[in-house]
């Protein structure tokens, strides 16, 4: 899995290409808990380039969401592709998470 | 078509199976969604080996893939501590923690789930899924 991170108008973005699974979850999951513990406030994570994700995939999003939650901040998950966009579904964390169709949506709900 | 692998049980053997497993479901004929459920569902069952049965350490899982007329069968057999997915909670949805949906999406994704209680040494699944006629 490739993560590349960037800043823009004061949100802090990745940018994921790969598989998000048992094997690349545990880099993601360091990665992102750095950036909680700076306590960024407003995330987003764009998902365009991934076509792949489990169920250790979407623990780490949880975690994620939970410890964002816990100081306030916001997060975004975009461009979620169809069979991933599917697995969110059949966890129903589609209701849960706020999911845009693309950054600049996501800037708006981050707003 | 019958086909059997043995796969190291760490998760980046298990990466690399999973594109075999897509060559696989393809030939068979399944269209690219089921197909993207069997690979899941099989990939959610070797993490568990890995995690639960083998609990990190060095092991091997035996893999076959049986091409049959109305379904395909996958049969993952593994020598480590018993791991019985009936055992495992329905998870409450949406989670509210992290962790606890392999299980959950193995049972949604596939047709069938048989763990062979009668296997004396580690665990036995079979997951099946019907082909759409």
């Amino acid at each position: 899995m490739k993560i590349q991170q960037r800043e823009k108008d004061g949100i802090c973005i990745f940018e994921l290409s790969g598989d998000l699974d048992f094997h690349s979850s545990p880099e993601l999951r360091e990665k992102l808990h750095a950036m909680t513990d700076k306590q960024v406030p407003k995330v987003l994570i764009n998902l365009k380039k991934v076509n792949y994700i489990d169920s250790s995939g979407l623990a780490t999003f949880v975690e994620v969401l939970q410890r964002i939650k816990k100081y306030n901040g916001k997060l975004v998950l975009t461009d979620l592709v169809p069979s991933v966009r599917g697995v969110f579904e059949i966890a129903k964390l589609d209701s849960v998470f706020s999911l845009a169709k693309s950054e600049q949506e996501a800037a708006q709900f981050l707003s | 078509m019958d086909k059997s692998f043995k796969i190291k049980a760490d998760g980046a053997s298990i990466a690399v199976f999973r594109s075999q497993l897509k060559e696989l479901a393809t030939r068979a004929g399944l269209d690219e969604k089921a197909s993207g459920e069997v690979i899941l569902a099989v990939q959610e069952a070797l993490t568990n080996i890995v995690r639960h049965a083998y609990q990190g350490k060095s092991g091997t899982i035996e893999v076959r893939f049986k091409d049959c007329a109305d379904r395909i069968e996958v049969s993952i057999r593994d020598h480590g501590k018993k791991f019985n997915p009936e055992d495992v909670p329905e998870p409450v949805l949406p989670p509210t923690k992290p962790g606890g949906l392999g299980v959950y999406l193995i049972k949604t994704l596939m047709d069938r789930v048989e763990y062979d209680a009668s296997c004396k040494d580690g665990n036995h699944l079979i997951l099946t899924k019907n082909k759409q006629v």
